[in-house]
């Protein structure tokens, strides 16, 4: 059988050759849709990848830990529930501490405020956080533009420029920050534009205000309590297992706590992409749908123009199957060439978007895609995507052409000598 | 030995509603190693009797036996089988396969019978390419040999698996007379020196005057069957 195959594989070659433009054509097809697949494969991916880092770094740590029945209702920003960890030396914040696993801890108050510049009124989520501990787990400080830090205690503000601009707001200027308290009275407070963040997270910079935590803790009546507390892990891989972990070991310790994964936080971006990834398999679904009409084409011509060919073949002695798998060869050879060049493309392309990357507002402007992403995506390498469409390309190609082969495999020797 | 015998065999074409009678009740009887011709106007059914005893086709009616088989009782496969085994077809056009050269065309039944080593493959078919005088053009592709260099290949090809019997259908017809003998010489010669049984059709004379019998056809009935006494022509 081997050295039949490898005359049958050299007689396929020969074919293929014949018609150079149509078989190449026909590869270039199956190639753009098996490298398109590839490449936006990994441009999700990379979206993926920088939106779970920003949504990390900047948005919910790697876990939180909040007051039991915080989690359920954290849409709403609640002030009735709340953990005392207002200061490093709690014992909640300690025993999370001894984990050697956690490597940076701090205390945030999130709630619900509306932003007023004299004019107009904005509504914003508020932060109160941690000067010195903040920077642990959250890498805010990074993405300041203008102006300075946070300092305990002072009556300052750090907000998002996008958030500024809107409201015409510059460093050194005041606007009052109005909220209910944990008593669930009215409260404003005056504060001054002490630093200005651009940030890779569009809800960062449109939408959020930081002030210093004891600065929040006190308006809002909340003597040494948090929303929340954030940890930063060694490493990402730990999050699952130190989630459960946390959860059990505080528990037995008599704290009564809610204890989060970022996934279990940011479900909805994790829902969306999950949706991308099903919108990029219906999109290989149609773009192979082309490749296969491509490739039905061209066994379909093939076998007309070789009837005679193909009655002198079972006159010589070969049967249906033999027939079959001599033109199943051949879309077998379309297929391993065009996954060859859908790969060469792809790693290509994605040498360019792994390194320099597509810059969106480049594309779309400021725009909000309602994705924790920003600026510049970038491609991620997976070695298994491309296999993957390697086989697919190999495996596609002899699936479709099987119909159009079998047909011709099945034409009556006589009539096929008498063709002209 | 008789190696094969149809046997009141006719065959209807299907064609629109119509039935085309194309063979009324040929009975046959052909010895091995004979080399007989088939002649008669066109449309006297010499193609379709060479295709029934070429297992390409079934007969309406009758029974063929071929090397001691019952052809009926062959199921497609099988029938595949005995045309790769037994059979070696020669065409009026030739029939090589375009992409392949020479070489390639005349091992391919060799191949597929995948009895036999590539050294012994390319042995045989250096020696079938000598003996057709085709000896140095191994690798040209049939568009780069004339009509009667391809029908000499064609002729490698059919002989190359010592086939019992070789069908050819109108050899020479595409030929000019030159070469047409030329491919007749090697056939004949082929046949005295294997001893296959070569069945052949013509409606030319010259040809005719190859063929040691010669089964005459008219409207699908064999009209005369005569054994060619060449000595006797020759003087
Ligand atoms: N596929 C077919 N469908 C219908 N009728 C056919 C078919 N093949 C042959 N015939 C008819 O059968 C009869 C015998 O045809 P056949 O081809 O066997 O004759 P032939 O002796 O080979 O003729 P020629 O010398 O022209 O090749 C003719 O009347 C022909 O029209
Ligand atoms: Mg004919």
């Amino acid at each position: 059988m081997p050295r039949q195959i490898n005359y049958y594989v050299r007689l396929a070659l020969k074919n293929l050759a014949r018609h150079r433009r149509r078989t190449l054509l026909t590869v270039l097809a199956v190639a753009v849709g098996l490298w398109a697949f590839i490449v936006m494969d990994s441009l999700l991916a990379g979206v993926d990848r920088d939106s779970g880092r920003n949504v990390i770094d900047l948005e919910t740590s790697h876990v939180q830990v909040s007051a039991a029945g915080y989690f359920a209702h954290r849409d709403e920003l609640p002030l009735d529930k709340t953990l005392a960890a207002g200061t490093a030396d709690s014992k909640l914040i300690k025993m999370i501490r001894s984990d050697s696993r956690v490597s940076g801890v701090t205390s945030r108050i999130r709630f619900a405020a509306q932003l007023n510049n004299g004019t107009d009124e904005f509504p914003v989520v508020a932060v109160g956080l941690d000067p010195h501990r903040d920077p642990e787990v959250f890498t805010l400080t990074d993405y300041i533009v203008a102006g300075r830090k946070l300092q305990n205690g002072e009556y300052g503000a750090s907000l998002g420029k996008k958030l500024a601009e809107l409201m015409e707001l510059k460093i050194g200027d005041s606007f009052t920050l109005v909220m209910r308290t944990a008593a669930n009275t009215f409260q404003a407070i005056d504060l001054e534009v002490v630093g200005l963040v651009n940030s890779p997270h569009p809800m960062v910079n449109t939408g959020m205000v930081f002030l210093p935590l004891d600065v929040a803790a006190n308006v809002l009546g909340l003597d040494g309590r948090v929303t929340e507390i954030d940890l930063r892990l060694g490493g990402e891989e730990a999050v699952d297992r130190v989630t459960k972990d946390l959860r059990s070991s505080l528990k037995s310790s008599g704290f009564n706590v809610d204890v989060s994964s970022w996934k279990d936080l940011s479900g909805s971006f994790l829902a969306i992409s999950q949706g991308k990834r099903l919108y990029n398999g219906i999109f290989l679904g149609l773009v192979m749908v082309i490749a296969a009409v491509g490739i039905v084409n061209s066994v379909l011509l093939a076998t007309i123009e070789r009837t005679r060919e193909i009655g002198t073949l079972k006159a010589i002695g070969m049967n249906e199957g033999d027939i079959v798998r001599l033109f199943l060869l051949e879309s077998t050879g379309i297929g391993l060439l065009g996954g060859i060049v859908a790969v060469g493309l792809g790693i290509a392309t994605n040498l360019y978007l792994v390194n320099v990357g597509i810059d969106l507002t480049s594309m779309i402007g400021d725009m909000e895609v309602g994705y924790p992403i920003n600026g510049v995506i970038y491609g991620v390498w997976n070695w298994t995507t491309m296999v993957v469409a390697f086989l697919f390309g190999l495996a596609i190609c002899p699936l479709v052409g099987w119909w159009p082969s079998r047909n011709a495999a099945r034409k009556d020797p006589v009539e096929a000598l008498r063709h002209a | 030995m008789k190696v094969l015998e149809l046997t009141n065999v006719t065959k209807e074409y299907t064609q629109g509603k119509m039935q085309v009678p194309a063979l009324r009740g040929v009975n046959l009887s052909v010895e091995a190693g004979e080399f007989l011709s088939f002649a008669g106007p066109s449309g006297s059914g010499k193609t379709t009797l060479l295709n029934l005893i070429g297992c390409l086709d079934r007969p309406t009616a009758g029974s063929i036996e071929l090397a001691g088989r019952e052809l009926a009782k062959l199921t497609p496969l099988e029938l595949a089988r005995v045309r790769r085994q037994e059979i070696g077809f020669i065409f009026q056009s030739f029939n090589l396969i375009p992409v392949l050269t020479a070489f390639e065309n005349i091992e391919m039944p060799l191949v597929m019978l995948n009895r036999f080593t590539p050294a012994e493959i390319r042995e045989k078919v250096m020696a079938a390419l000598e003996e057709v005088g085709l000896a140095g053009l191994e690798s040209r592709r049939p568009a780069e040999l004339s009509g009667g260099q391809q029908q000499r290949v064609a002729i490698a090809r059919a002989l190359i698996k010592n086939p019992k019997f070789v069908l050819a259908d109108e050899p020479t017809a595409n030929l000019d007379s030159e070469n047409g003998q030329a491919v007749l010489d090697l056939m004949a010669r082929m046949n005295q020196k294997n001893g296959v049984t070569f069945i052949f059709s013509t409606h030319d004379p010259m040809v005719m005057g190859y063929a040691r019998r010669l089964v005459r056809l008219k409207d699908g009935r064999i009209a005369s069957d005569e054994e060619v006494d060449r000595h006797a022509k020759a003087n």
